[in-house]
């Protein structure tokens, strides 16, 4: 995949390589804090892995860090400009791929991809044509080319999502779980394909993500958000001698019959 | 709305009761009117917003065309159907009278300044709020709850730009067709009325006759620059609408509702101001 001459920079240059900080970020609709105080930076040409159970406050945090909602208070920044800047989105390509895919509905798989390249006239119909083939066929979509998303499985919008991200080819990509709703098989593709961005273009990669595998084996570093805070960040090898109970407990849960954890919460 | 603890019952001290009932009073009164100001100036903000792409509005030509099309397919049959029984019964209701008086070719220059000055431009605006304005509510909204919106937003492309002013445009062109269209149709009614009526039988050439010298290019004008007024506004509501919708279908369905009757609030009121300054 080769960045296009005519969109800000090239692959090579180092201004490719982008890092975020987040540094001191709350955030609370109304009066309800769903992320308290956390702080972390992504370094350039990481994949940075956050996991944390459902509803900790992960697709927030991704929201925060493509701009589309401000921080109550703190800031992100990527390549030391604020996220919260729309020029800043301007100057650096991001791409978020959305948990529940946001596709444009009218418009059909093929269309869906090359919606980004034609409205910012980035190539010719001919190249767009080669582009988006190419990344479909990556991820056994060729088929569901001329299909609108309501004629979809919930794992091939996911995988549409993905590829749609890809042909932006950006420089800072976000996967809101990426591989939630897929087999085996295409769960480790994705998570091929983001290590080879990683190697090839240094893309930087922030993935929210329940699956273990994918942390272990291609997160540089492995982040845990429980309840709005950040219980550790540190790579996988050592993630997994945590010794924090919070953390052990979420990346091992052991299945009890005999003491199951609702019955737990029932009694308590 | 939450009730005070104050204005509960008269307590110990009538003070505070009559106070706190004052405050609910103002507060009632108030929701609605800051509600009304936000819509305002939410409505200007993106009419702002759109026209900042005004000087790339080229790149967006196959999508203005496409809301062109769009528009007319949904206006242009009812809007002729509609005008022609609107001009057909205001021949008649006023032929009746003005038969009796014994002036009856003035039925031309009724029918012709009515529809031109103030039939038309409602009746077409009225029906845009309804094929359209909904239907536009509708998309946006639903494009809005399902994080389209959101999507274009991180790919650096503006809503505004693709969304909304195309759609402007679009009405900006249609509108004087659409009026047109309405005031022919109309008269074309009148006339028809006014020669088959057993009771009428005026000749069309006395309607056209009485209708031209009373129906100036200034008349036809004042009639454009209301629509134009109108139906700018339904689509600007319409695209506000949809897209400040939060929640899920629910609120889709309420919005297209708000998006039509805020549409016909805004035709009514702002057609009697603008008649009043064009007199
Ligand atoms: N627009 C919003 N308005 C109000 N509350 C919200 C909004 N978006 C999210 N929340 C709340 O924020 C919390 C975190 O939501 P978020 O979507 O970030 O969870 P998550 O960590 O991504 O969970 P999951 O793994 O299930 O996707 C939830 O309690 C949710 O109710
Ligand atoms: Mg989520």
């Amino acid at each position: 995949m080769s960045q296009s001459p005519q969109s800000s920079p090239k692959a090579s240059d180092a201004f490719n390589h982008v890092g975020v900080e987040v540094d001191h970020v709350s955030i609370q609709f109304g009066s309800n804090k769903i992320v308290t105080d956390v702080t972390f930076s992504v370094k350039p040409g990481e994949v940075f892995v956050l996991m944390g159970a459902s509803g900790a406050g992960k697709s927030v945090l991704l929201r925060a860090i493509v701009g589309l909602i401000e921080p109550t208070s703190g800031k992100v920044l990527i390549d030391g400009m604020d996220a919260a800047n729309p020029q800043t989105h301007q100057k650096i390509r991001t791409a978020l791929v959305f948990q529940a895919g946001a596709l444009f509905n009218s418009l059909s798989v093929y269309d869906n991809l090359a919606f980004y390249p034609r409205e910012h006239r980035l190539m010719s119909e001919k190249r767009i044509r080669e582009k988006v083939m190419d990344t479909l066929k990556i991820l056994s979509l060729e088929k569901a080319a001329g299909k609108h998303p309501s004629e979809l499985s919930g794992g091939m919008k996911k995988r549409v999502a993905i590829a749609r991200a890809l042909v932006m080819e950006p420089q800072l990509l976000l996967y809101d779980e990426p591989t939630s709703e897929l087999d085996p098989i295409m769960a480790a593709t994705i998570s091929e394909i983001i290590a080879a961005l990683r190697e090839q273009y240094s893309v930087t990669s922030i993935v929210v993500s329940h699956d273990r595998e994918l942390a272990y084996s291609i997160g540089g570093r492995v982040a845990i958000l429980h309840q709005g805070d950040l219980r550790t960040v540190e790579s996988p090898s050592s993630i997994q001698n945590n010794q924090d109970p919070v953390v052990k407990e979420f990346l091992n849960p052991e299945i009890n019959l005999k003491n199951p954890r609702f019955r737990k919460i029932q009694q308590s | 709305m939450s009730q005070s603890p104050s204005s509960s019952k008269p307590s110990a001290n009538p003070l505070r009761w009559i106070m706190g009932h004052v405050n609910d009073l103002v507060n009632s009164g108030l929701r609605p009117l800051s509600a009304l100001f936000e819509y305002i100036g939410g409505s200007v903000i993106l009419l702002v917003r759109s026209f900042s792409h005004i000087p790339v509005i080229l790149s967006q030509t196959n999508r203005i065309i496409e809301q062109c099309f769009f528009m007319g397919n949904g206006t242009v049959p009812i809007v002729t159907v509609l005008s022609f029984f609107i001009g057909a019964v205001l021949a008649l209701q006023t032929g009746f009278v003005l038969n009796q008086l014994g002036v009856l070719n003035f039925i031309g220059s009724i029918v012709g300044l009515s529809l031109c000055r103030e039939l038309a431009p409602v009746m077409v605006a009225i029906l845009l709020a309804g094929r359209v304005g909904s239907a536009t509510t509708a998309e946006l909204a639903s494009m809005t709850v399902y994080s389209e919106v959101d999507a274009l937003k991180t790919m650096n492309i503006p809503p505004e730009k693709i969304l909304v002013l195309p759609r402007l445009t679009a009405v900006v062109l249609m509108t004087p067709l659409l009026t047109a269209l309405s005031i022919v149709s109309g008269w074309l009614g009148g006339m028809i009325v006014s020669k088959m009526v057993a009771f009428l039988q005026l000749s069309p050439l006395l309607y056209w006759r009485n209708l031209k010298d009373f129906v100036l290019v200034g008349d036809f004008i004042d009639g454009l620059i209301k629509a134009e007024v109108f139906c700018f506004a339904v689509i600007l509501i319409a695209c506000y609408q949809g897209l400040s919708t939060r929640g899920g279908p629910r609120e889709i369905g309420t919005s297209v509702t708000k998006s039509v009757v805020f549409s016909l609030v805004f035709i009514l009121f702002s057609d009697y101001f603008i008649t009043r300054m064009q007199m």
